[in-house]
């Protein structure tokens, strides 16, 4: 579902006056549809066939998020609940979370003889399913915990290792886990694995251990063997850069979460900018880039003051750190200030620096290079 | 009317007619002229005087977007062109014999305008020769203690020169928010 399109609701069962209250609240912003044709089902929980209809629904569409209203504190990690009586933005907010959850481009993995990988994807979409709850309490979108991941237990942590002996070695290496081979060729800096972007995504959501078990292997640990170079025109083309490359699976395998020796509200910076013209580059990573590079910042503070999305705060950090790009405070740098409403005086390290005078010029510059 | 400039400069063949060109809204104002010294030797036609791209922002303000000549026998035009800037671009071709010698020099010559304001590093060509890579840059930038983001940059791709100037947008205020859609028009049709 691309950001423009309008979130279709069903809500099955509902008397006239509960559909007549959703349609004044989402007016304009969503539409009520049949329930064929629905994206999301809201359901009154207090309703003596809450049951049956929640059965049928999850029956008919398995994957389609449940928006369920309650009076009482509901124990069902499979619906978002929104507790009544709800105001109007509340039910806007959980429609938005929805939304946006949906919004997530879906992976889909062709099967190609790598049935391993499809299980992976099958469980991806488990794990997706799972997070979208928790969203609401009474109508109000709680802040999101800070989730933190350990890179050890995903690619990402044997990838950095290998790379180190790779290139300490100065060897070809081929790591083997539990999926395609990936080849590190350290002497021209590329890495090489016959998969797309899609495939590695999937793959990079889920800690290495699972991988194992869905492929009930009984290999244990992950394989890392000299790869013998016969002919690089065989590699041509599907070679990637090395940073690129951890940069992207760090960033997938962070899924939105800090790595864990990373607090988010310990005082990092940015040692240099990232070569971001060349690395996966969502839409605010040059701003946080900026922000990080500027002195030392808590990550909670650029999500709770920038009030950019988190998990892109947490991911960008996570891949940036997993190329020894973050450097932790350690009390001798001055911080940074992250204001927005004012032109930010943001370079008290650099004193020679004029505060800027011309934010509008500025603004209307990023507006219009960011915009053709 | 606002008239505001933003500076490419670099060594010859660094790729700053291209840079300016991928994002100027209109086709760029070039003064080639065919190269007689050194130069040819590199590529058969070369900036003489200066490259002129323009963005055009609401309100009748306009972005001049000023390419120095590459060789410095012009370096005189250096200084009347950079004054007044809002930020410099550096653009350095890795496939010359001393990037890192060129990169030192530019940023000593510019460095009034870089203290003042701040500067942007786009290293070209990598495809060509890939040492000496990203990191070494940042060394030295940090040896000059120079705080600057430095990206790989093809000058043909818009995305990648577009993404630099962000990057020197945001080092001049990483608070900086883009105007809503409503407050561009606004300003726009004003």
């Amino acid at each position: 579902m691309s950001t423009e399109q309008t979130l279709k609701i069903n809500i099955p069962g509902a008397n006239t006056g509960l559909v007549n209250i959703v349609r004044a609240f989402v007016r304009q912003r969503y539409q009520l549809v049949e329930n064929e044709q629905a994206d999301v089902c809201i359901i009154d929980l207090d309703s003596h066939k809450a049951d049956s209809m929640l059965a049928s629904i999850r029956e008919q569409f398995p994957v389609r998020p449940i928006i369920g209203l309650s009076l009482y504190d509901i124990d069902d990690d499979n619906i978002v609940h929104l507790k009544k009586p709800f105001r109007p933005d509340g039910l806007t907010q959980v429609l938005d979370q929805v939304k946006l959850d949906l919004d997530v481009p879906r992976i889909i993995v062709k099967d190609n003889n790598k049935g391993s990988l499809s299980k992976a994807a099958s469980a991806v979409s488990d794990v997706k399913i799972g997070k979208q709850r928790a969203i609401a309490q009474n109508g109000i979108i709680n802040r999101s915990k800070t989730e933190y991941y350990n890179p050890s237990d995903f690619l990402q942590g044997e990838l950095i290792k290998a790379y180190k002996k790779s290139t300490g070695v100065g060897l070809n290496l081929r790591l083997e886990a539990w999926w395609n081979p990936i080849i590190i060729f350290p002497d021209i800096r590329k890495v090489w694995v016959d998969a797309d972007d899609n495939q590695l995504q999937a793959y990079c959501r889920l800690p290495l251990k699972r991988f194992a078990k869905l492929q009930e292997s009984t290999e244990k640990d992950v394989k890392l063997t000299p790869e013998p170079l016969l002919d690089m025109k065989k590699y041509a083309g599907s070679l990637q850069p090395m940073d690129a490359f951890l940069w992207k699976v760090a960033w997938w395998n962070a899924g939105g979460q800090l790595p864990v020796e990373i607090s988010e509200n310990d005082l990092i910076y940015l040692k240099h900018w990232p070569n971001i013209t060349r690395y996966l580059c969502p839409d605010n990573v040059v701003q946080i880039c900026a922000i990080l590079h500027q002195g030392p910042v808590a990550a909670r503070r650029i999500v709770d003051e920038i009030g950019f999305d988190a998990k892109e705060v947490f991911s960008l950090i996570s891949a940036a750190n997993s190329l020894g790009l973050i450097v932790k405070d350690e009390g001798k740098a001055p911080t940074v200030s992250v204001d927005v409403a004012e032109p930010s005086e943001t370079v008290k390290q650099d004193t020679k620096k004029r505060k800027p005078k011309n934010t509008g010029l500025l603004r209307r510059i990023l507006t219009h290079i960011s915009r053709r | 009317m606002g008239q505001h400039k933003l500076i490419f400069t670099g060594p010859v063949g660094a790729g700053k007619t291209t840079a300016i060109a991928s994002i100027s809204d209109e086709p760029p104002v070039r003064t080639d002229e065919l190269a007689s010294d050194m130069t040819k030797q590199r590529k058969p036609e070369t900036t003489v005087a200066l490259d002129y791209g323009v963005m055009h922002l609401p309100g009748d303000e306009k972005l001049h977007l000023y390419g120095t000549p590459g060789q410095e026998r012009f370096d005189f035009m250096w200084d009347i062109l950079a004054t007044g800037g809002i930020g410099l671009m550096i653009l350095i071709n890795n496939n010359r014999p001393d990037p890192l010698k060129d990169l030192g020099f530019f940023l000593q010559r510019f460095d009034t305008l870089i203290q003042s304001t701040a500067v942007g590093i786009g290293v070209t060509q990598r495809d060509l020769k890939a040492d000496p890579d990203i990191t070494q840059y940042q060394q030295l930038l940090k040896q000059m203690n120079i705080k600057a983001p430095v990206f790989e940059v093809d000058a043909r791709s818009r995305t990648d020169v577009s993404l630099l100037v962000q990057a020197l947008l945001f080092t001049l205020d990483p608070g900086l928010k883009p105007e809503m859609e409503n407050e561009y028009v606004e300003s726009k049709t004003a």
